[in-house]
């Protein structure tokens, strides 16, 4: 039996496969922008091949489950080609979108412009209609508006179509109403209720929410139709589940109606792998790195958990849906070098992307980036990318950091290539500080897991600047979220608003509003009443606040709420707003404003090979040396072929060990120990 | 220039250095952001945060509120030659008077030494406006003060902790002074928060790097942060240009203009303004904010990447006028609405004579801020609460040249950063109901690029009665600029009691606390922004698009910009009669 994960990337989409024995194999193939599906079918004729079996066979022995992620979702956002959509809204507020909070990103760029519109102002369509802070009807739905509005939207040529009214998530009515109405005149048009997308408080971001989710609805109802038609074609009986941004896997028909929670599912499985990883030694805390060609991806994850936001600006357009907390910065292997106008060195966050890329691929890329400064630095082996796969033009590469930085700058090559190195490094130091100091975690109690081809050619000097006493790199480093989605549980996410001054809670109502996400994740999770239900995961948090405070805290809720459940819950908020902000009021009233349900179903464990350590390193293993910049000077090191190593087997530093797809660059104080389970755990030696 | 370099600085640690200077002040304003606790901070982020050098100069600061640029350079200056080498590890300082280098009193301002090896290194600062100044009117804007002592509580730079111990007692004290004292606690300890964090990595900078280097590099980033405004400056063409913006009249001392000359010589330039003299009301400017204020108009024209450092205020030769005038106030002028009005005014008069300097970048004015603040006794728990209108000031973006203005933006002097009321938070917090929040149509003034629409806000106290106060100007339309000119009027804000009779009486600017009855609603008609270029200049493409939004009405459309349509709805234009609508009478040059 095979188990095979499928995470489409934008410039890669790679493909990671375990068989019973445990043994794992991975495979890349360049993705299809216009048909991601191409590269799907693409991608599992390679694997077969690995596998020595026709595609067919392959899948006809695959587990019943095939998990897939993809940036389809936030690619039809930053390319502005998803559906024409209209929104039906409350009379009298029908500017949400437009107006954005009062939310400019840039405050000192004047003359930053808006984002393009999702909805055009003649599309929002007013409705007499108005319910309450308490959810009681103060007017009527007016339902010849909404028809009025339905008759636009026909006449315009609107796909898909929104409906958000102020206050639904306290009386639904309404916006149920529309629903029906919408099924009946405009039953091709694509649907989405605030109330099925985001039940919850703040008009624009329920709004905005709700118009993204319409906006996506279209194309990724296409996409999933595509996918499954092409594993039908292929044979493929089973069930595809496919990733949300919280890392969770659902159907596809729940992607259908919820596709603006994919948004981030590329890499949301990225602390999943890390977790994984860092479980085998004893690593609960974990912070997993992930480089690719545009990003560098930052995240962390205790006791298997990680944190979730839920209010953010995706490529400027707010979105309340849970999604796994990561910080994306503009610092992968592609990222460019360049001196700005004041003459100091700097590095990305523009990319070369997949084309032209890097000056080294030979693509016609000009501008020196990250990865022609790690081939320079002799990092990276020109003549073994990708297990040599893929030339690299070194020339070109030193042609662009002489060009681009090092006359300008009166550097060496050498120089400027180690600076790109350095100011990179810098600037993914202060990203994991962003997600671990400024949050209240101190970096160097985490294990740290390094993915991405080139990722851990930067991870020991990163290692370094934090502290972090031990790095993992998977042997599947480069395929990192495709790995993770092999072991990522089904799961979804639920929320409720709760609006309530602690002291006035009604333990029951609290429970029916549970039991009513429940039933959801029954439906969602396709539950039924059998074996499923009973390994459920459940989480219940709430959201709190002292009163007349703006944000909210997250903290855990117990399934007990009658009987001492509400005074953990105001305990644990107080030691929760301490522990995040110094300080607690112990005599202030809070309030609870949203209660959140997660429920997961957890997948079977991995099957793990066998094997026995050795302590001896095979001599064929050690290739030869290289001369690679370490310690401020080139210096002629060990280059060790990684495929040819034993478990237990530990090269010191410094040297470099090659796998077929991942280069680690070992720097003096660090030893690499082969673990036979498929990963290299580094150690800083004492 | 600066004189020939004699440092010697190597290119990848100044480049090192510089990101882990502006990673601190991002780090400064997350925790600031994460931990203040009101609705002043949270919601309009009306705070900053910087880094000072040894001398003290100013490093780098944080990407927080515009307003603040310029003021912060002054108020360090003060409070080091203040206290002299009377300045120890763990000192903190606080502060808020306009007459030793700050804005106005709301803005209270921690300022915290940073040594290494027993030698200063560093001033941290941060700077907020808190909810009270303890004046006789709630929040500190008090539209009748007719001197600073009816403005608040003031405090010359006084120091909060010695060498690390807090002096309570003094915290004690001007906790004891205003009106929300928990707020201003949590405030303070946040303020206080934040600098610790800059101190901790500044330390961990300076021992990693070494004290020299980090010396060296930041000599370097000042100067080469100096050599780009220098080569922006250059860029403007050479001469004398002179601009003014028009100020409302304040209640007391009537409508006035201030003027500002703008001088290019080369890479250098010279600000120097005029206006009448100070008066008895609350919108008098001290050097500080009319400094920040001049230097963001002068943003407006340059490159937007450029650090904001002391570096690049070094070719800017700054001159606010007479001593005792509008825009160069003195002791004993009260001055808490001056980071509006007359900011908001003194920024236009900067960007007016620069348009003139550089048409092609030319920049229109935003709608001012004013604000009405109700508030009541909650029928529902008895208890008294403030409620400040944030939906009730946030008008139109201005216009650049190419580009409209944002909508429901906020003044210039936020430039985003002040968000707006969530409907649902306020009906949910406050014993209040939102009657329509939306754009409102024909707000924004017309013209090739025009400005961002202001919105409506009309609300009602529900079942109870309570007081409204309004401050701050906003009557006046936006300023318009390059022969962009409004023929229909609504373009300004005015705010309205609307009686259950149907009723209604205006809220003039600078009321105070005016009664209102049950089922009172308040309507706010807040401003648009100011255009740029004549209307019949426009894409009629855009102003059809417009009119099908419902933004922009027929008749603004056909006699103000001047488009004939095709169709009754306004959706086609009808090109040939459009051109002959335009092609009768010329340009309106009447405009600014």
């Amino acid at each position: 039996m095979y188990r095979l994960g499928i995470d489409i990337g934008g410039t890669f989409t790679d493909f990671s496969v375990v068989d019973e024995t445990g043994t794992l194999s991975i495979a890349k193939v360049p993705s299809d922008r216009r048909h991601p599906a191409k590269s799907i079918r693409e991608g599992i004729a390679q694997v077969a091949e690995r596998l020595g079996v026709s595609p067919p066979e392959f899948l006809e022995r695959c587990d019943e489950v095939i998990t897939h992620g993809s940036t389809v979702a936030v690619n039809t956002l930053i390319q502005h080609n998803g559906a024409k959509v209209g929104l039906l809204c409350t009379e009298g507020f029908r500017d949400f979108l437009q107006m954005r909070g009062g939310h400019k990103e840039r405050r000192y760029d004047f003359r930053y412009p808006p984002p393009p519109e999702l909805v055009p102002r003649y599309l929002s369509h007013p409705v007499r209609e108005r319910v309450n802070a308490e959810g009681e009807v103060l007017t009527e739905l007016n339902e010849d508006d909404v028809l009025e509005g339905i008759e636009l939207f026909k006449a315009e040529g609107v796909e898909a179509v929104a409906v958000v009214y102020l206050w639904s998530f306290r009386n639904p009515e309404h916006e149920r109403r529309t629903g029906e109405l919408l099924a009946t005149h405009m039953p091709d048009a694509y649907r989405s209720l605030s109330i099925e997308v985001l039940p919850q408080i703040r008009d624009y971001v329920r709004t905005s929410t709700t118009v993204v989710n319409a906006y996506l609805g279209p194309v990724v109802t296409t996409y999933v139709d595509e996918v499954q038609a092409l594993f039908g074609e292929l044979g493929f009986g089973g069930d595809i589940q496919f990733m949300l941004s919280n890392a969770g896997a659902v159907s596809a028909d729940m992607l259908r109606r919820l596709p603006v929670a994919s948004i981030n599912s590329g890499p949301a499985s990225g602390p999943t792998a890390g977790t994984y990883f860092g479980n085998f030694i004893g690593g609960d805390r974990v912070l997993t790195v992930d480089m690719g060609g545009t990003s560098f991806d930052i995240s962390l994850a205790e006791q298997g958990l990680s944190p979730l936001v839920r209010n953010v600006d995706v490529h400027r357009y707010r979105v309340g849906v849970p999604m796994t907390d990561i910080n994306t910065l503009g610092a992968g292997g592609g990222s460019i070098g360049w001196v700005d106008p004041s003459g100091i060195l700097r590095v990305g966050p523009r990319s070369a992307e997949a084309r032209p890329g890097p000056a080294c691929y030979g693509h016609g890329g000009e501008l020196p980036t990250v990865t022609d400064a790690d081939v320079v630095l002799g990092y990276i082996d020109a003549e073994y990318f990708l297990g040599g796969g893929m030339r690299l033009d070194v020339e070109a590469a030193r042609r662009a950091l002489r060009t681009h930085l090092g006359e300008p700058l009166g550097l060496t090559e050498e120089e400027a290539a180690a600076g790109i190195y350095q100011v990179v490094n810098r600037n993914m130091v202060d990203g994991i500080s962003e997600v671990s100091i400024e949050r209240g975690y101190d970096p160097r109690d985490f294990v740290m897991v390094s993915g991405g081809g080139a990722g851990a050619v930067h991870a020991c000097a990163l290692a370094d600047e934090m502290e972090i006493p031990t790095v993992i790199v998977p042997k599947v480093a480069s395929a990192l979220c495709a790995f993770g989605q092999l072991v990522a549980d089904a799961k979804h996410d639920y929320a409720r608003s709760v609006l309530s001054n602690i002291e006035l809670l009604d333990p029951a109502r609290i429970e029916e509003l549970f039991a009513a996400m429940e039933a959801e994740a029954g439906r969602d999770l396709s539950l039924g009443d059998g074996d499923r239900r009973n390994g459920l995961e459940r989480r219940r948090t709430a959201e709190m606040r002292y009163v007349g405070q703006i944000h909210e805290v997250e903290v855990e809720m117990s399934d007990d709420l009658a009987s001492g459940g509400l005074e953990q819950l105001v305990a644990a908020f107080h030691e929760r707003h301490e522990t995040l902000y110094t300080y607690a009021e112990p005599d202030s009233p809070c309030e609870a404003i949203n209660v959140h349900l997660s429920i997961s179903v957890p997948r079977p464990p991995m099957p793990l090979p066998e094997f026995e350590d050795e302590s001896e390193v095979p001599a064929a293993a050690i290739k030869g040396t290289r001369r690679v910049w370490m310690d401020g000077e080139f210096r002629e090191v060990d280059v060790v072929e990684g495929d040819l190593l034993r478990p237990g087997n530990t090269i010191t530093g410094p040297a470099i060990v090659e796998e077929t797809t991942t280069t680690i660059v070992l720097l003096r104080d660090w030893e690499a120990r082969l673990d036979g389970r498929g990963f290299y755990e580094l150690s800083r030696r004492k | 220039m600066s004189a020939a370099k004699e440092r010697e600085v190597d290119e990848i640690t100044l480049a090192v250095i510089q990101g882990m200077l502006e990673a601190t002040t991002r780090e400064m304003t997350v925790t600031m952001a994460n931990t203040c606790r009101s609705p002043i901070l949270k919601l309009a982020h009306d705070f900053s945060n910087a880094i000072f050098d040894w001398v003290p100069q100013m490093v780098v600061q944080g990407e927080d509120i515009p307003n603040h640029l310029g003021a912060l350079m002054y108020s360090c200056r003060d409070v080091a030659e203040y206290f002299g080498d009377d300045i120890r590890p763990g000192d903190l300082v606080y502060h808020n008077d306009p007459s030793t280098g700050n804005s106005h009193l709301q803005d209270m301002c921690v300022y915290k030494p940073v040594f290494f090896d027993d030698e200063l290194q560093f001033w941290v600062v941060n700077k907020a406006h808190m909810t009270d100044t303890g004046g006789p009117v709630a929040g500190g804007y008090n539209p009748e003060a007719r001197e600073i002592y009816a403005e608040g509580l003031r405090m010359t730079p006084i120091k909060i902790a010695d060498e690390g111990v807090m002096r309570n007692d003094i915290v004690d004290m001007i906790l004891a002074n205003v009106r929300t004292p928990e707020w201003h606690r949590g405030d303070l300890m946040a303020q206080i928060g934040t600098l610790g964090v800059a101190e901790r990595r500044l330390v961990e900078m300076i021992g990693r790097m070494g004290r020299a280097t980090v010396r060296d590099c930041v000599a370097e980033i000042l100067d080469r942060s100096e050599v780009w405004m220098r080569k922006e400056i250059a860029k403007l063409p050479d001469g004398v240009y002179e601009g003014e913006a028009p100020v409302e009249d304040d209640g007391v001392n009537g409508p006035s203009t201030i003027h500002c000359t703008v001088t290019i010589t080369g890479d250098e330039m010279a600000l120097e303004y005029r206006s009448r003299p100070q008066g008895e009301s609350y919108i008098n400017a001290y050097e500080p904010i009319t400094s920040s204020m001049a230097y963001l108009g002068v943003l407006f024209f340059v490159d937007p990447a450029m650090p904001h450092n002391a570096g690049i205020y070094r070719p800017i030769a700054f001159d606010p006028g007479p001593k005792g005038s509008l825009t160069n106030a003195v002791h004993p002028a009260p001055c808490s609405c001056s980071t509006s009005t007359v900011g908001e005014n003194i920024t236009e008069a900067v960007v007016s004579a620069l348009n003139k300097a550089a048409p092609e970048a030319a920049a229109a004015g935003w709608g001012h801020i004013t604000a009405l603040i109700a508030s009541g006794v909650n029928p529902k728990n008895d208890e008294y609460y403030i409620y400040f209108g944030f939906n009730t000031l946030i008008g139109g973006g201005g216009a650049f040249t190419g580009l409209d203005g944002w909508n429901s933006l906020g003044a210039t002097a936020s430039s985003g950063s002040l968000y707006t009321d969530d409907v649902e938070m306020v009906e949910y917090e406050y014993p209040i109901f939102v009657h329509r929040f939306e754009l409102r149509p024909d707000s924004a003034s017309p013209g090739q690029w025009r400005g961002g629409f202001g919105p409506r806000y009309d609300f009602e106290l529900i079942g109870h009665e309570g007081t409204v106060t309004r401050w701050g100007e906003g009557e006046f339309p936006a300023v318009s600029v390059l022969g962009a000119h409004a023929d229909l009027p609504g373009r300004g804000g005015k705010y309205f009691i609307r009686h259950a009779d149907g009723s209604k009486t205006e809220i003039g600017r600078h009321s105070v606390e005016r009664k209102l009855v049950k089922g009172d609603v308040l309507e706010c008609h807040v401003i648009g922004g100011g255009a740029v270029g004549p209307a019949r200049r426009r894409d009629p493409e855009l102003v059809a698009a417009d009119v099908r939004s419902g933004l922009v009405s027929r008749e603004s459309a056909e006699l103000e910009y001047r488009v004939a349509f095709a169709t009754p709805d306004g959706h086609s234009v009808d090109a040939e009669a459009t051109e002959r609508l335009r092609a009768d009478g010329q340009d309106d040059q009447a405009g600014r």
